[in-house]
């Protein structure tokens, strides 16, 4: 034991290990001037311990910074899908909101034309033009088309009336063609007049209303519809609105150009009415 | 002389300050300052190694937030050991420096958390003390490694004595 003290090493290390232990109990007694190597220690290694904190931060934003561009062009990407995807979504409802207003339609003609059935038909062509002069549908003889049918949209709007009869396909004639004619009838007023096709207003889209009577309070905005005289037409179907009233100063006659609530240039589905029921 | 020492101690700041901001891996963090501590007392000796202890244990107790000097005793030890082990049982090659600065640090974990369960009673469950000692010590062996060729090559070229 003695020899062992005599070692001068380990009488060192003894030493040193006392004063630590001193040190370390004086610390846990919270003895601030114990605390003055610590914070010697502390004052140098600050300024580097900033410098290190400033470069990670940098590392740090920079890895966000090139995380967050390949984030923004993954989302950009998965946007760039979703909306192809919500454009192939909206326009299949588009069509599917399409057929469910046909249908309505549809609904609606059976529940005022309780009597007829209906037929319906798809556009499948028509003459070169903006308008629909004459127009081809999908259906024919086959399916119960019979010649001078009235053709609607919508719920009673007048399109014209079947002109052609094949086994699976028919030819509309619309109420603008210049060979068209249809006894009619002012709604407000209920004077009886004509609508009929004009070659000049049917390159507008417009057709004509004669037989207006003198004393006819018709002005524009006056709605026209079918009265039923002809046999052809049903009554109460929608023709069109009155867009201008033109008198003859000479005779006092006076026509209508007649605007049709028939959208001619976006049709695609109309109604065959089987005015033969009827009868 | 001097400027051995200053530079020995740049190094100790920097690794204190690396220590104290980037190396803060949960649940444990390599040691860098005992590792630089064990392998200069692995290859300069007892008593240079035993002063480089001291200095990087109270730096390292300065920002641990542990009992104070508790790992300035720990390194001191730890140090001294790692000499007379190297001195006296295994030859000095690269491999055994690395393996016996990997196994010391790897005591010095299991003495420091043994003591700060005494201390504060901070304890872990065996599977989570396991796992993080194991961790430990593959961090301690890759500084290691980083660590001994360097130190070995100034040491050799500069020697302090």
């Amino acid at each position: 034991m003695r020899g062992l003290f005599q070692n001068k090493y380990i009488v060192a290390l003894l030493i040193i290990t006392v004063l630590i232990i001193v040190l370390m109990a004086v610390a846990s007694l919270g003895q601030g001037s114990v605390r003055v190597l610590e914070k010697v220690c502390g004052t140098v290694v600050a300024p580097f311990q900033k410098a290190f904190t400033a470069i990670g931060d940098w590392f740090v934003d920079l890895s966000v910074y090139f995380q967050s561009k390949k984030q923004l062009s993954a989302q950009n990407e998965e946007y760039r899908d979703e909306i192809l995807e919500l454009n192939i979504k909206l326009a299949a409802m588009a069509d599917l909101e399409n057929e469910n207003k046909n249908l309505r339609d549809m609904l609606e003609i059976q529940k005022n034309e309780a009597t007829r059935s209906v037929i319906s038909a798809e556009v499948i062509s028509k003459e070169s033009g903006p308008w629909f002069s004459m127009f081809t549908i999908d259906k024919g003889l086959v399916q119960g088309i019979r010649l001078n049918q009235p053709v609607v949209v919508g719920s009673n709007g007048l399109v014209g009336q079947v002109a052609e009869v094949g086994l699976n396909w028919s030819k509309v004639i619309s109420v603008i063609s210049p060979d068209s004619a249809a006894g009619a009838l002012v709604a407000r007023t209920r004077d009886v007049c004509m609508v009929e096709g004009d070659a000049d207003l049917e390159k507008q889209g417009f057709c004509k209303v004669t037989f207006i009577a003198e004393n006819s309070g018709i002005s524009v905005g006056d709605y026209i519809e079918t009265s039923g005289i002809g046999g052809v037409y049903p009554k109460g179907l929608l023709i069109g609105v009155v867009k201008e009233v033109v008198t003859d100063e000479e005779d006092g006659s006076a026509y209508a150009i007649l605007e049709p609530v028939v959208g001619f240039d976006r049709i695609s589905q109309v109604f065959v009415l089987n005015t033969e029921t009827d009868q | 002389m001097i400027k051995r020492v200053l530079i020995h101690l740049c190094t100790v700041v920097l690794l204190t300050s690396l220590q104290t901001t980037w190396l803060q891996i949960p649940p444990v963090a390599p040691n860098l300052l005992l590792i630089f501590s064990l392998i200069i007392a692995l290859l300069e000796g007892s008593i240079i190694g035993g002063v480089y202890a001291l200095i990087c244990g109270v730096f390292m107790d300065t920002f641990s937030g542990g009992p104070a000097f508790l790992n300035t005793l720990l390194f001191l030890y730890a140090a001294i050991g790692i000499a007379l082990v190297s001195n006296r049982v295994i030859s000095k090659t690269p491999t055994n420096g690395i393996l016996l600065t990997t196994a010391f640090s790897s005591v010095y974990f299991l003495v420091y958390y043994a003591l700060s369960l005494l201390i504060w009673g901070d304890g872990y469950s065996f599977i989570r003390f396991f796992l993080m000692i194991l961790i430990y010590t593959l961090y301690s062996a890759i500084i290691a490694t980083a660590f001994f060729f360097p130190i070995r090559r100034y040491v050799r070229r500069t020697p302090i004595l």
